[in-house]
């Protein structure tokens, strides 16, 4: 019996599985803890079962109840023996586990490399997805360290649904080892491409994430992204491309400029308001990063500004929202288009929605003008009577004040409204924001000298009222006003109309509860305000008001004497004493109130916060070295700078001194004063000047404001600023029909008639004469302040290893090859990389924008030493780059001048720039922001030709770009600047034409530019034979003679991802650039190849062997464009040539004529090569494999730098370097059907011997004798 | 990119969560809590996204279920808007007419179905039929089995 219930609890215990666990959970609502606590406990005991089910039933449970906030690390062992299942249910669940609860610190993770590693290499590409899934969550430095060559692999898997996990994964190995991103970047430029639209958006989102944060590296990329964001549909994608060109432009502009148009057009076109927003904010931000003027700027801006305005406009709360936020960035460069959407942005001052109004407030902060700003303040001031909740409401509060005071108050034309706003402002209950209303009245009042009287008024009123803010006083923070109050009072008190009343106020009992600072300023400017009264009293014949006076004083301040706060104590001691001894002189009949004044005399000046700083040291004093030896216990006091008010508290420290007798004082004040005259650092009381607003005179001559007393303003708790809205209307209106009136009399007027408030000068509507004058001081910087470091990147920021360079990989493999440290590590050989050091300096020698190498896998947390290696790589690159770029100017000027030897001038070039340029593809984007035609060589060639008057229409069939155009391309745009003025029209004119051309052909031209550099392809060229037989183009065959056909990287590629099973035949890409050089129009241009056995011209299916494709386009005259045509080539082995034939119809106003051109394609062999990295141990494998067949080749009298030698090899040949020691290099490449070709290059002296072998022993020798042509020509 | 995805219930409980930047199981409970605090004081005429402390929230809500979607401030809110919409459309889908329960008691599947669309704080896929492929090819092999 006892045996059948433990059977049947031990049954239920395995069968409550993930639901029951809910269920019971629900069910045990009160004693849920408790409830849980056996559930955990039943789980321990599934986990110590043998049978997997179980186990997997445990952990699914668990992965519930860390949900629900449960510490399961505990079971980490557990999770990793579920996720080793062979059955896929519970591998998953293992996985789902593993990625909710591990992370770096997991000691177990370790445990998982080899169970990932089998999973990732699983047939089933389910297993391998939850693998990758898991993976991104959970991914250590060790996992992806050795993990990555297995995901990198995983890219080019089969299916789709792998490639794009795999691909997205990838950013997370970057993150976890960064070493890893340069030789995967190749490979993930690839998927840019990708036939599968998933892993194209994937590849989109990994480099979008990688740009943002180090956007310089992925510039190169630009024209790839331009094309996929004309192409792609896919708004996801689009959006992401979108958002990254908004992180490019700010670094590049030209890319900006191509960039407004798409832009537009997906504006005008996308329905998808989430494109439309990115779209927005992207031209918002190339506006803002063009800084010259644009000629459609305004349009643009005018389009974004209505589309934004669509959004507000909407009833959706979310696009209102957005478009608000979009809007304020436009505000900050462009504030007069904003402007005009007032209206709708005080609308949003009312919605229901808290965010929309703030967003709208932060807009209005912008918008204000002279004109508007008692406008929108009043409207303002509604809405704080409106507001509910106290966080909206000290938002507006700080809104209000950030508004009136921003630039200098700027916008406030008069200050009599400002206080009253201000003082309005104080009966808002229970606000944290008193001590900003406080500095603002400070400010004003000592800033704006007329308004002082006004102030002083006011702030007497607020005194004497302040039982009404008392309620409230304790508990909020605007009894900081009093403070302010009680200062400018006692400050300013000769402006007082009945001190008696005020120094009354200010000494009444219920002081003491203020907290002690503001109870500290009360005392002190009571005194003030007690001289003040003793000097008005002392006139008067009889002395019982003063008397009284110094009654009240003795009466009231030992309240303060007692007070708990030293400071209040202080200063009510020393002024009770002072105010008896005054006392007892009166009692004597002695005129004193001369002499307490004067301790408190002379004004005040505002001095830049800053002022201090500015203060030389004088020589000979150390402000380091210490006066006097320091105590033992340094019982430092800890000083808070903390605003205005402990600062204004020191300023008034002199009556401490009080008890010296009043002649030394008045010796003391003697020195003082002699000393002030002499020092010119200290800023006199005369009138600043910093600011004046027209050709206003001094302050003085602005007279003190008359108040017209009907208005009631000092009635306290009535809202006054409204009056002044309208008394400032009048004003304003009365001043311009004074202006209208006076027209003549303006100068005289102006003269005159300034000191009047009420008339003024012209006005303009934007140029309100303020009613009265700021003194401001302007805020100097010290001079050897420095702007503050630019470098805000975050030290931890994972990305910051994630910033390398990644434009000259692969293709210019010279330049900057992978080196074998670099390699992802493979499975058995981790020992290698140690053995490479030597490589490393040979190269760091060399090669020219050197990288700091990568250390092996040991050093990578040495992260310090390699920031300041990759500075100054940084500077290093920048600096090659100026010089590239002047080297060039040079030898455009030098073109310019020797037209003739094109060729010798180019070949010279050629040598010269290889080594500099800094990649080919840095010339490449340079090329496809220039807008330029055509590559520069068919320009010379067009330019020559025209030059040469050829009558003959003539189509041109030009190679596309030789190898060396490449690097010339930038050219095009200098020379246009140096070449004759003739030419420049020429090449404007072409230009002009180029634009009206379809867009889509510019892009399709752009391309090809942007492949050209691609890393994994190959240059190009195709040889074409020209009609005319001008001496200018048999330089121009000679050139094509040397350079290959251009293969397009996506089918390389594609017959580089199936290295598996070799096709019979492959595919060579060949683009062809037409260029119009007759002033017809050309068309209906066909296009054939007379195809051999080998190599064939893919038609269109149902064409015959023989028939000619048309090329896609016309030509207007001077236009070039490009066509593509795809060849099938069987055999690799042997360089071929093809005979074609172009025909076209040339079409003028009076005829049309049939045209034929005839030319012949070359393909050499190692067209057919592939730059490809290759690993030296792989490398060395191969090598010992015994299969290759070798061959060698030895070049006498090569007068060139060994590391040019091998950029040559690189650059024409397709090949990579992948070791390199002194001068003795091993090179790789690889053919399309995937016979690995290797090159062992030695140079000694002139000469060069290479020892190669492939394969493939014809296509070696073709090769070399390839390569050996190469090096003859130099 | 997309740092979390939670979905909680008006009571605050959560009922999925999905962290694609690590974040401390301890500190986890506090975020949720937060955020849910954050979003639930939330009218309905008040628009979906929230900035709290550095992460921008995007949420909706379903009857008494909120999907909330922490994201960086680089994501274009919108999209994302959509994404929780679409992935509420997959899981209607596949329970036909999802409830709060569907997804306590289905938790893992919901978590295949979220993978395949979000991976690694970036949408992967957001077709229906092929969101929900491998819970079908799943299925079939519990069937199998």
């Amino acid at each position: 019996m006892a045996l059948k219930i433990v059977k049947g609890s031990i049954d239920r215990m395995f069968d409550k599985n993930l639901q029951d666990l809910v269920r019971g959970i629900r069910n045990h609502k009160e004693d849920e803890a408790k409830y849980i606590s056996t559930c955990i406990d039943e789980i321990k005991q599934e986990l110590k079962q043998d049978n997997i089910a179980v186990k997997a039933n445990a952990v699914c449970k668990l992965t519930y109840l860390q949900m629900l906030g449960y510490d399961v690390s505990w079971a980490a062992f557990n999770i990793v023996e579920v996720m080793s299942s062979s059955k896929f249910t519970y591998k998953r669940i293992g996985y789902l586990a593993a990625s909710q609860c591990f992370h770096e610190s997991t000691d177990v993770i370790m445990l998982t490399t080899n169970q990932i590693r089998k999973d990732l290499s699983s047939p089933n590409q389910y297993d391998t997805g939850v693998a990758l899934t898991g993976l991104s969550c959970f991914v250590t430095p060790d996992l992806a360290r050795d993990l990555a060559n297995d995901i990198m692999t995983l890219m080019s898997h089969t299916k789709p649904y792998i490639r794009k996990k795999a691909v997205l994964i990838m950013y997370k190995v970057f993150l976890k080892y960064p070493e890893s991103l340069r030789p995967a970047f190749p490979r993930l430029k690839e998927k840019l491409e990708d036939p599968d639209p998933g892993v194209q958006s994937a590849a989109v989102n990994v480099i979008c994430e990688l740009a943002r944060r180090n956007p310089k590296n992925y510039l190169s990329l630009a024209p790839l992204f331009f094309k996929l964001m004309t192409s792609s549909t896919n708004n996801w994608v689009l959006i992401k491309i979108i958002k990254l060109f908004g992180a490019l432009t700010p670094l590049e502009p030209r890319l900006g400029k191509k960039l407004i148009e798409p832009l537009t057009n997906l504006i005008h076109s996308t329905s998808a308001m989430s494109l439309l927003y990115e779209c927005v904010n992207t031209v918002i931000a190339v506006l803002i990063s063009l800084s010259s003027g644009m000629p459609n700027h305004s349009a643009s801006i005018q389009l974004c500004v209505q589309k934004l305005r669509i959004l507000i406009e909407d009833s959706d709360q979310n696009l209102k929202y957005l478009g608000l936020l979009a809007m304020s960035k436009i505000l900050k460069t462009h504030p007069k288009s904003v402007q005009s959407h007032k209206d709708l942005i005080l609308q949003c001052l009312d919605d229901k929605d808290e965010s929309i109004r703030l967003r709208a407030l932060d807009l209005l902060y912008g918008m204000v003008s002279k004109k508007n700003l008692m406008e929108i303040v009043k409207k303002l001031m509604l809405h704080v009577d409106k507001a509910e909740g106290t966080t909206y409401r000290d938002e507006l509060l700080t809104k209000i004040i950030d508004i009136c005071s921003q630039s200098n108050y700027q916008y406030i034309t008069n200050f009599e409204w400002y206080i009253s706003i201000l003082v309005e402002l104080t009966r808002l209950e229970g606000t944290r924001h008193g001590h900003l209303i406080a500095s603002q009245m400070l400010d004003v009042a000592i800033r704006v000298k007329a308004i002082r009287a006004f102030a002083v008024a006011q702030m007497a009123t607020l005194l004497d009222n302040a039982h009404l803010l008392t309620g409230n006083m304790q508990r909020n923070g605007i009894c900081e006003v009093s403070y302010a109050a009680a200062w400018i009072c006692g400050e300013f008190s000769e402006h007082l109309e009945n001190p008696m009343q005020t120094l009354e106020a200010m000494l009444r009992p219920k002081v003491a509860t203020l907290p002690g600072h503001i109870q500290a300023v009360y005392v002190q400017n009571a005194a003030k305000l007690f001289a003040t009264v003793l000097k008005n009293q002392e006139g008067n014949t009889d002395s019982t008001a003063a008397q009284e006076t110094i009654q009240l004083m003795i009466e009231r301040l030992p309240l303060f004497v007692q007070s708990a706060n030293l400071e209040v104590q202080e200063r009510a001691s020393c002024i009770l004493q002072l105010v008896k001894y005054i006392q007892k002189l009166q009692q004597k009949d002695v005129e004193v109130a001369e002499e307490v004044s004067a301790l408190f005399a002379g004004e005040l000046n505002p001095v830049a916060p800053k002022a201090q700083k500015k203060v030389p040291v004088p020589e000979g004093l150390d402000l380091d070295a210490w006066i006097n030896e320091p105590p033992s216990e340094s019982e430092s006091e800890d000083e808070q700078p903390k605003a205005i008010f402990t600062k204004e508290e020191t300023k008034h420290s002199r009556p401490r001194h009080i008890e010296v007798d009043e002649k030394e004082l008045a010796r003391r004040r003697e020195a003082r004063k002699q000393e002030q005259a002499n020092n010119p650092f200290y800023i006199k009381a005369s009138p600043s000047s910093q600011k004046v607003y027209q050709d206003t005179p001094g302050v003085e001559h602005i007279p003190v404001v008359q108040i017209d007393l009907s208005v009631p303003l000092k009635v306290p708790g009535l809202p006054m600023s409204d009056q002044y809205v309208k008394l400032e209307e009048e004003r304003r209106q009365k001043e311009r029909a004074e202006k209208k009136k006076k027209e003549k009399k303006k100068r005289k007027e102006k003269r005159s008639g300034r000191g009047k408030r009420h008339d003024s000068g012209p006005e303009s509507e934007e140029d309100i004469t303020p009613a009265h004058m700021v003194d401001i001081v302007t805020e100097e910087m010290p001079e050897n302040a420095l702007p503050s470091d630019d470098d805000d990147k975050d030290p931890n920021d994972p990305h910051k290893a994630l910033d390398i360079d990644l434009d000259n990989l692969g293709e210019m493999a010279g330049r900057r090859p992978l080196a074998d440290s670099e390699k992802l590590p493979v499975r058995s050989h981790r020992a290698v990389e140690a053995a490479k050091s030597p490589v490393e300096d040979g190269e760091a020698e060399t090669a020219a924008p050197q990288q700091p190498k990568k250390k092996s896998g040991k050093d990578k947390r040495d992260d310090k030493k390699k920031d300041k290696d990759k500075e100054r790589k940084k500077s290093k690159d920048e600096k090659k780059k100026k010089k590239h770029k002047h080297e060039e100017k040079e030898e455009d000027l030098l073109r310019g001048e020797v037209d003739e030897p094109v060729v010798q001038s180019e070949g010279i070039s050629q040598v010269a720039e290889l080594p500099t340029s800094t990649s080919a593809e840095v010339s490449d984007l340079d090329f496809w922001l220039s807008n330029a035609p055509v590559p520069s060589n068919a320009q010379e060639v067009a330019t020559v030709v025209a030059a040469a008057e050829a009558e003959a229409p003539v189509a041109e069939v030009v190679s596309g770009a030789a190898q060396d155009s490449e690097p010339d391309e930038p050219k095009d745009t200098e020379m246009e600047e140096t070449k004759s003025s003739k030419h420049k029209k020429k090449k404007q004119k072409k230009e002009k034409e180029e634009k009206e051309k379809k867009k889509k052909k510019r892009h399709h031209h752009h391309h090809r530019h942007s492949d050209g550099g691609g890393e994994k392809s190959v240059q190009n060229g195709t040889v074409e034979e020209e009609e005319e037989p001008l001496p200018s183009m048999s330089n121009y065959c000679l050139l094509a003679e040397n350079s290959y056909i251009k293969m397009m990287i996506e089918d390389a590629d594609q017959v580089y991802d199936i290295q598996g099973n070799l096709q019979d035949g492959s595919q060579v890409v060949v683009s062809i650039i037409f260029e119009n050089k007759c002033d017809s129009f050309l068309k209906s241009m066909e296009f054939n190849v007379l195809d051999s056995l080998n190599s064939k011209l893919q038609r269109p299916e149902g064409s015959g062997p023989h028939d000619s494709l048309t090329v896609p386009f016309q030509l207007p005259p001077g236009v070039s464009n490009e066509a593509r045509f795809v060849f099938t080539v069987q055999s690799i082995v042997m360089p071929q040539k093809l005979k074609g034939t172009l025909t076209f119809i040339v079409k003028n106003e009076e005829s049309s004529t049939h045209e034929k051109l005839d030319f012949k394609l070359h393909f050499t062999c190692t067209s057919y090569l592939i730059t490809t990295p290759c690993y030296s141990d792989a490398y060395a494998k191969l090598l010992e494999s015994g299969d290759l067949k070798g061959s060698s080749l030895k070049l006498e009298g090569v007068n060139m730098p060994f590391h040019h030698l091998l950029a040559r090899i690189c650059f024409h040949h397709h090949f990579s370097v992948v070791e390199r020691i002194d001068s003795c290099s091993s090179m790789y490449s690889r053919s399309i059907q995937g016979h690995h070709v290797c090159l062992l290059v030695k140079s000694s002296g002139q000469t060069v011997s290479i020892d190669a072998k492939c394969d493939e022993p014809t296509m070696l020798g073709n090769v070399l004798d390839e390569i050996k042509q190469t090096f003859s020509q130099c | 990119m997309i740092k979390f995805v939670l979905m909680v219930n008006r009571q605050g409980q959560t009922r999925l969560s999905r962290y694609y930047e690590r974040v401390e199981v301890t500190r986890r409970a506090a975020l949720e809590a937060d955020v849910v605090r954050c979003c639930l004081s939330r009218k309905k005429e008040e628009c979906s996204f929230v900035d709290h402390r550095d992460v921008r929230l995007v949420y909706r809500q379903y009857a008494a279920l909120y999907i909330v979607v922490g994201v960086t401030d680089t994501e274009n809110e919108l999209s994302i808007y959509e994404l929780i919409h679409n992935f509420v459309e997959v899981l209607d889908k596949y329970f036909s007419r999802v409830s709060e329960l569907d997804i306590m008691f289905n938790l893992e599947r919901v978590h295949v179905i979220l993978d395949e669309m979000i991976q690694n704080g970036h949408v992967v896929e957001t077709n229906k039929s092929r969101v929900l492929a491998p819970l079908h090819a799943l299925t079939k092999m519990a069937d199998a089995s």
